[in-house]
């Protein structure tokens, strides 16, 4: 591996990011309820679920970028829990939100740039070179505009983008959406699981249930803003309901869910 | 030919001039989503402070604006944290926000007038000497401006381009959440483009100021409209979209003056102005980032 | 009218002989000079607010270029009544000159001005961004005053006008100026009548819709192009009126006197009396643009400095308004709305037995003891009793209250010839190269409830625009009711009976819950000019129709408690009841619905679906999107499965469920 490497720390020690109990919504409007997640360094995990589970409000809630309304997020066994997305990125948490998820109007180079904006300059440079190195085709893009490309090097630039903080949890919400089936498993294999495999510890929400699982360490199924299922990811997949869960919304694996606490 | 190119030449001064304010305006909307219009009564206020340097504390004019600059930046960056943004946190509209800066203009204005007196001033600056460049006909002040704005404009462009804080800029006028993301605190960039379009302002005002024959407390809300102008042309929150937008707005103002009559001077520009909004709602540099918003949703 | 700064503005201040007072052989006294000044000032600045409270305060639009049409009131009051250049000698060089009765040229001022306002109202044509438009018009403005300024041969340039005749030469000269200070004080009182009118009743409710959202507007049947012209006509009319009685009485008129500055002097006044209102409108009026900003020109002068006082005076202003704004953003007067009697309105009781009912069993088979404690939630929140217990015969009560509340057009149709209600066929509609619907083609048979899956992205939405008109389609066609209506105008579909939702809720914030349904009411009398001034002898029996009707909504939906509060104030769930019963108000034959029941509580969504049967069993078509497929189940007959902008297979939700094709575009997604 490289001298600089953006995806373990230096120690090797293992990071852990947990919620507990987390309720979260819009308003009055609680989208999430009492959520209990984990993700560890060198696991690829991926919340999974039919539309309108909560689970983008879910990776927001750990952002701190809806109102939290109960429980807690913890890194490490610190509190996180409602802190600002700046101080996120500080403290080691990464993010690439849904959809545009980089800096349109300027250059690959710039968009790695800013993903690097707390390092000084040497670090940085040092961590560019780390970032081609997981995505070296974006070396010969450097300068072009990242509106000018096409989605899968857009995803590209803004995970590359993430990856400048050497983040120890990285929270990726929807990377595929809008992509075609060949360029969803590159992106899932080659940027989520990639980063996985390198010691990141990778947080995925995912709205395309089969081609995530296939990769998942570990996979939550959420509906309804609860966690109705929690195992491997290839359990979920072969499970025989799981065609069911997403047409019909789960209610019977919840209640089993529920039942088993 | 002769008048033409002349007329040109005087354009590009005064548009070079324009650019300049008009840079700075069209900064605060892309950062910070106000339409500032007491950025009209800054200008008159660098006006006045460049004229107790020169006039009363016979600072030559070079050294002036760099120090009215400074001053005025920081106020800008202040008004920002005091009114503009806590009155958008508060739910102020758009409008609300716009009508909040319209009096902060006025008071300012009269704030000046009633220290300074209504009478018109003058800079004691001399004119400088009449250079001829092949048909054009320009002072060496004039010429010092247009080289001087064309300065400040690359050094605004380098600031943008090649500096942390200016990427950081553009990054938070682009995606703020994502700068966010970054670790960039946004209220600080905020400041510092406020700051820095308050320096633009500045220099602006002094020039401008030392420019004209004489001048009253009214300069800058006349000149606002200039700014606006060509702010909306380039395509509001564009820095490029402004410089290209106030050269557009100065050398259509001349010719139409010279061409058409003086009297029509300021009318012919701005209903081109009008004409081409009809045609492409979001001026002329608005169009691609929004473009590329409606492909990747 | 009061002008804030720029050098300028200070020319209005008042000519050194307005005519009221031009040969005055016995000089009236100092008072009665400047009250009367400023009371006509105040006056015709009321005049011009309630205009401008018209267009920004109620409809939204930022006419930041309203003093142009004051402006031009007062020169067509000013060239139509004075005499021929030749008149005057040497200082006037205008070529127009009407010595027209001074009554026919204030008409002609008011005709002009609305004309004028109109017109550059279609500059929203373009649906320009907010800031954008707020932008042109202040531009406009500015170049109105170049032109007028530059402009010899017709306006006289910056010069203007001047020795205007005053309207009242035929009052005696002494009494003339308070005899016009009563004029004006009636003006503003016929004004103020008519401005209710136009803005209290149903009118000013679509106005304020338009205002809130202009796409739900659309969605219900309104023309916001239309309503917004009309609106920049009326306000164009009040502005010339304005500007009309102002010249008669200063007896001049020149460009630079009515700068653009003085538009946000109007706005101001507006947003500190409180938006929308009237009343408030008076209140800033007179406070701003009355006390402070007239006010402060007629004080004494001080010291050395004449100037300083009227100087204070503006950075007095100017404070006091910027303070304002920070400590009350919404007005003196927020704007209010009327509140209604909605009858047994307590809260849980009987409301809430209906439409629990309308399905079998009613009780919660398939929620969990998840759904239950949402229930529970929701009951709390909302105060609706939770439970309902089966009663077949409320239950056909309120399918006959349903049917008749919303079914009259479904009914007549049930003898057309036409089978199926809508017909889609080809669509085809791309963004930026990706095709987001691809010849789609599909039916929705009269009075039945077709469902309309797949995954996210599947093009659902853009269907769902396509077919009621929001979204154009590169190619197909689209059939309503044996029409096509491919080319036909969102919100004449509406009209028609082809009506959507929204799939992240789109309400009125600003009005209250009934009001979201009053508004939705189709052909209401009282929405237009004639019906609004007529007043409510003309359309009031009209309103307790649509009132008795939006009750009977609110009943069967359980939310009667909730009529009268601002819909911005109402939980996600009744919000989205609000979206449903807002369309059943059009009386459609054919119900869009986008995800009705996205994010709602078991037990709203329970209602949801109650009242899509009830629909059906009314003979009303529904088209569902929708991802909850338990319900899509329990609900279609027939069911369309959309994948990548295509019809994958259609037919029933049980078959479909087994579909490996079904779950295989699910699962991948």
């Amino acid at each position: 591996m490289e001298q600089t490497s953006i995806t373990r720390d230096a120690e090797g020690t293992t990071t852990r990011l947990t919620t507990e109990k987390l309720v979260a919504g819009y308003g009055d409007v609680s989208i999430v309820n009492g959520i209990d997640i984990e993700v560890a360094s060198g696991k690829l995990v991926v919340v999974v679920g039919p539309n309108g589970a909560g689970k983008s409000t879910l990776l927001k809630a750990i952002l701190g970028l809806v109102k939290i309304t109960g429980g807690e997020v913890l890194l490490d066994g610190e509190q996180i829990t409602r802190r600002p997305l700046e101080d996120l990125a500080r403290a080691g948490v990464g993010y690439v939100p849904q959809g545009d998820a980089v800096f349109d109007s300027m250059r690959v180079r710039e968009n790695l740039e800013m993903g690097g904006y707390l390092l000084e300059k040497r670090l940085r440079a040092e961590r560019m070179e780390a970032a081609l190195e997981l995505f070296p085709d974006l070396r010969s893009k450097l300068k072009r505009y990242v509106g000018t490309m096409s989605g899968g090097e857009r995803r590209m630039t803004a995970v590359a983008r993430a990856m400048m903080l050497a983040p120890r949890v990285l929270l990726l919400d929807e990377p595929t959406a809008g992509l075609s089936a060949t360029l969803t498993k590159a992106v899932l294999q080659g940027q989520a699981r990639m980063l996985a495999d390198r010691g990141t510890a990778v947080l995925l929400v995912e709205q395309k249930a089969r081609a995530a699982l296939e990769l998942a360490d570990w996979a939550y199924v959420m509906v309804h803003g609860r966690v109705a299922m929690s195992a491997p990811g290839r359990t979920v997949l072969d499970d025989p309901e799981m065609g069911e869960i997403f047409l019909g919304g789960g209610a019977s694996l919840l209640d089993s869910a529920e039942a088993s606490k | 030919m002769r008048l033409l190119i002349e007329t040109i030449g005087f354009g590009i001064f005064s548009g070079s001039l324009i650019s300049l304010g008009a840079v700075g305006f069209t900064v605060q909307f892309g950062i910070s989503n106000v339409l500032n219009v007491a950025y009209g009564a800054f200008i008159t206020l660098a006006a006045y402070l460049g004229y107790i340097f020169v006039n009363d504390a016979h600072f030559s004019l070079w050294p002036t604006i760099a120090v009215v600059a400074a001053i005025v930046g920081v106020l800008s960056a202040t008004f920002n944290r005091v009114l503009t943004r806590p009155l958008a946190r508060r739910g102020g509209s758009f409008v609300a926000v716009l009508v909040a800066t319209v009096w902060s203009g006025i008071t300012l204005q009269y704030i000046i007038v009633s220290i300074a007196s209504p009478s018109t001033f003058t800079y004691a600056v001399p004119n400088g000497t009449t250079v001829n460049i092949g048909y054009f006909v320009l002072t060496s002040t004039q010429l010092i401006v247009i080289g001087g704005a064309a300065a400040l404009m690359l050094l605004f462009h380098g600031l943008l381009t090649r500096t942390q804080l200016g990427q950081a800029m553009r990054a938070t006028a682009v995606n703020p959440v994502v700068a966010r993301s970054c670790g960039i605190r946004i209220d600080r960039v905020t400041d510092v483009a406020w700051l820095i379009s308050g320096m633009l302002c500045g220099a602006t005002g002094v020039v401008l100021a030392a420019t004209t024959s004489t001048f009253d407390a009214s300069l800058g809300t006349t000149f606002l409209i200039y700014m606006i102008a060509a702010a909306v042309l380039g395509g509001v929150g564009q820095p490029y979209g402004a410089m290209i937008g106030g050269l557009v707005v100065g050398v259509s103002t001349q010719l139409t003056g010279a061409y058409l009559s003086p009297a029509y001077e300021d009318v012919a520009a701005f209903v081109i102005l009008v004409l081409m909004l009809l045609a492409w709602p979001r001026g002329l540099f608005g169009s691609a980032a929004s473009a590329a918003k409606r492909l990747a949703g | 009218m009061a002008g804030p700064p720029s050098a300028r503005t200070r020319q209005r201040e008042p000519r050194p002989h307005p005519s009221p007072y031009v040969r005055t052989e016995r000089p009236i006294s100092p008072f009665a000079y400047y009250a009367t000044i400023i009371l006509v000032y105040i006056g015709t600045d009321l005049i011009a607010a309630w205009g401008l409270n018209l267009e920004f305060g109620v409809t939204g639009i930022p006419n930041l270029a309203f003093i142009v049409f004051v402006a031009s009131g007062a020169y067509t009051y000013a060239v139509l009544t004075v005499g021929p250049t030749s008149q005057f000698g040497g200082a006037e060089t205008y070529i127009i000159g009407g010595r027209v009765p001074a009554f026919v040229a204030i008409v002609a001022a008011v005709v002009v001005s609305g004309a004028f306002g109109a017109l550059i109202g279609l500059t929203g044509l373009r649906r320009l961004r907010l800031d954008y438009q707020a932008l042109t018009l202040l531009i406009i403005s500015f170049v109105a005053t170049g032109v007028v300024g530059a402009n010899n041969s017709i306006f006289n340039g910056l010069d203007g006008l001047s020795l205007i005749p005053n309207p009242l030469e035929f009052v005696a000269e002494s009494q003339r100026a308070w005899v016009y200070v009563g004029v004006v004080a009636v003006l503003c009182i016929v004004t103020l009548f008519l401005v209710r009118r136009l803005t209290d009743g149903p009118l000013g409710r679509a106005l304020r819709a338009v205002r809130d959202d202009e796409d739900a507007a659309t969605a219900i049947g309104k023309s916001v192009l239309g309503l917004r012209l009309l609106v920049q006509g009326i306000g164009g009319a009040l502005a010339g009126l304005s500007g009309a009685l102002l010249a008669g009485f200063i007896g001049g008129w020149s460009p630079s006197a009515w700068g653009y500055l003085e538009t946000l002097a109007l706005l101001t006044a507006i947003i500190i009396g409180g938006r929308g209102s009237n009343r408030g409108v008076v209140v800033g009026t007179v406070l701003l643009l009355g006390a402070f900003l007239q006010g402060v020109q007629y004080l004494p002068a001080i010291g050395g400095r004449p100037d300083l006082i009227f100087d204070f005076g503006w950075i007095i202003v100017g404070g006091l308004t910027i303070a304002f704004l920070f400590m009350r953003p919404q007005g003196i007067f927020p704007e209010r709305r009327p509140r209604y009697a909605v009858g047994e309105s307590d809260a849980g009781g009987g409301a809430s037995r209906r439409f629990g009912l309308l399905r079998g069993s009613g009780t919660p088979n398939r929620t969990s003891a998840l759904s239950a404690d949402a229930r529970t939630n929701e009951a709390a929140s909302s105060g609706v009793a939770v439970d309902g217990g089966r009663d077949d015969e409320v239950a056909e009560r309120d399918r006959v209250a349903l049917a008749g509340v919303v079914a009259t057009r479904a009914r007549t149709e049930q003898a057309a010839s036409y089978a199926d209600i809508l017909v889609v066929e080809g669509i085809s509609r791309s963004y930026g190269g990706v095709r987001a619907v691809d010849s789609a083609s599909f039916t929705v048979p009269k009075g039945s409830i077709v469902g309309l899956i797949g995954p996210n992205g599947a093009g659902k939405s853009t269907a769902l625009g396509i077919i009621s008109g929001f979204i154009r389609p590169d190619a197909g066609s689209v059939t309503f009711a044996g029409v096509d209506v491919t080319r036909l105008a969102a919100h004449r579909r509406a009209r028609r009976g082809l009506v959507r939702t929204f799939q992240l809720t789109r309400e009125f914030g600003k009005l209250t819950l009934l009001e979201n349904l009053l508004v939705a009411a189709r052909e209401h009398r009282g929405e237009s000019l004639f019906g609004a001034l007529a007043g409510r002898r003309y359309w009031g029996a009209e309103e307790e129709l649509h009132l008795e009707r939006a009750r009977s909504l609110l009943e069967l939906f359980g939310v009667t408690h909730q009529a009268n509060k601002l819909a911005a104030n109402l939980s996600g769930g009744q919000k989205r009841m609000l979206e449903m019963m807002r369309a059943l108000m059009l009386d459609p034959q054919l119900l869009l619905l986008d995800e009705p029941m996205a994010g709602l509580s078991t037990a709203v969504a329970d209602r949801v679906e109650d009242a899509c049967i009830g629909l059906r069993e009314s003979g009303v078509a529904v088209l569902l999107v929708e991802h909850e497929l338990a319900a899509v189940e329990r609900l279609c007959s027939n069911v369309v499965v959309m994948a990548q902008g295509n019809v994958l297979v259609e037919g029933e939700m049980a078959n479909l469920r087994r579909s490996k094709l079904v779950q295989e575009a699910y699962f991948v997604g």
